[in-house]
């Protein structure tokens, strides 16, 4: 038996996980698309480096970021006219022997990934009850500059048409976002309590969900938090008892690893109903 | 005078040759249409550079860009322009031979990316992440800065979402299901 508590996940329903599967074996870019944007992205290095009197563009976050998509777009219809546009403006003296060291190197390389790998093996630590905080925007650890694409957008051939949902199915879609961002909303204030220790807080915010979304598309996720609060409140056997619940109404639930951290602090986990190895 | 150390230069080089498939696959199935896939690409990589000092080497690399290639994608689906026709463009520029099997291939891809295209951002970026880059969990949320328990639940979201969708968009072109 393994200590992964990924093996309690429940399995991607296997028609969704093929059409995964195949789409992480599509992860390749066109080959010229590769030498194109190298180049592009050495003329703005370069010309980041040219306009502000020579600081370097790593600085301090947030400065020395200008990204030039509205200067590079103009490469971006033709890929040899691009390349040539481009190759003229690299020949000024403004762009840094590495950067022609970049593109020499870096574009036809293909250098394995030696030092920069990707990401490990799915191997996941069992989550602890203190990983419980506040939701903070998922831009949060991602850049601060942000531009604009291209400005040739609508210039450019429509992507071949996809079917489009009949207006009932729209309103039926928009009602069902509404209503789940409703429940987000909730279930993200009963996180935030328990994220500062405020099990009476949490709770609170659960019951509410309970009552206006009885059966609404997160209650798996509620009756985690719920778990979660009521061990924070000291109220052990009554976590026990929705921890069984729990397990019996949900048996593979994604969850199950948060459920199982939040019972294991008194060691509770038992109530899980089954063995671990199942 | 441009001021770039070689030694920084020679590292953001290698992370561009060996992750430039992955921010330009990322950032298609975040959402960024065939057309403005270089573009934005482009501009993923330029932020890149300017962060890169800030990368932790404890890290896995590819998370960390993808925050990158979410903010940015983020950024290009609020543009009105674009958000009549985000859909059927699952294949991009890659040009492939015309052999039948490919057609269907081609068909339970745009599927895919149609029902990934419903999908909110933050569940398509767990989705994406989980499922095809085969990022551990741990590593996802602290690329996205959410807790371990939203990582779960936007799993547990987004699949159950993206399955529904994957059904009636399969039925509503008439084929089978996946």
């Amino acid at each position: 038996m393994s200590d992964d508590p990924m093996e309690h996940v429940d399995p991607i329903e296997p028609g969704l996980g093929a059409l995964f599967r195949e789409e992480r074996a599509r992860g390749h870019a066109p080959a010229a698309s590769k030498e194109r944007v190298a180049r592009r992205v050495a003329q703005t290095i370069g010309g980041q480096g040219g306009s502000d009197g020579g600081k370097d563009p790593s600085g301090s976050a947030g400065e020395g970021t200008t990204t030039t998509t509205t200067a590079a777009t103009g490469a971006t219809g033709g890929a040899s006219q691009a390349a040539g546009v481009v190759g003229a403006a690299l020949s000024a003296s403004r762009v840094a022997p590495v950067l022609w060291a970049f593109l020499a190197g870096g574009v036809a390389g293909g250098v394995a990934g030696a030092t920069l790998a990707p990401p490990r093996v799915v191997v996941v630590e069992r989550p602890a009850r203190e990983n419980v905080r506040p939701a903070v925007p998922v831009t949060a650890a991602a850049p601060a500059s942000v531009t604009q694409p291209g400005s040739k957008v609508e210039e450019l051939p429509a992507a071949v048409p996809a079917p489009q949902p009949s207006s009932a199915e729209r309103d039926r879609d928009l009602g069902r976002n509404t209503a789940l961002a409703r429940e987000k909303g909730l279930l993200d204030v009963a996180r935030s309590a328990l994220g500062s220790e405020d099990g009476d807080r949490a709770l609170a915010a659960i019951d509410r969900h309970t009552s206006e979304f009885p059966r609404g598309q997160m209650r798996e996720e509620r009756e985690a938090l719920a778990i979660q609060a009521l061990m924070m409140l000291g109220r052990h056997s009554e976590a026990a008892d929705r921890g069984a619940r729990f397990r019996q109404t949900y048996p593979h639930s994604v969850l199950a690893p948060v459920v199982d951290a939040a019972l294991s602090n008194v060691g509770a986990t038992d109530v899980r109903g089954f063995d671990a190895g199942e | 005078m441009l001021v770039v150390d070689d030694e920084r230069s020679e590292e953001f080089r290698r992370l561009f040759d060996d992750n430039y498939d992955y921010v330009w696959s990322s950032l298609r199935r975040l959402g960024v249409q065939a057309r403005d896939l270089e573009d934005v690409t482009h501009d993923v990589f330029v932020e890149v550079h300017a962060k890169v000092h800030t990368y932790d080497r404890a890290r896995p690399i590819r998370p960390w860009l993808f925050a990158f290639a979410l903010r940015f994608a983020s950024d290009y689906r609020k543009l009105a322009r674009h958000k009549t026709e985000l859909r059927g463009d699952a294949d991009g520029p890659t040009e492939l031979p015309s052999a039948e099997d490919v057609v269907v291939m081609q068909e339970r891809a745009r599927i895919l990316h149609a029902a990934l295209e419903e999908l909110s951002l933050e569940l398509r970026a767990v989705i994406v992440l989980y499922e095809i880059d085969e990022t551990p969990m741990k590593d996802i949320t602290e690329a996205l800065g959410i807790p371990l328990h939203t990582g779960y639940s936007r799993l547990r979201l987004a699949r159950a979402q993206c399955a529904e969708a994957v059904r009636r968009l399969t039925a509503r072109t008439g084929g089978r299901q996946p």
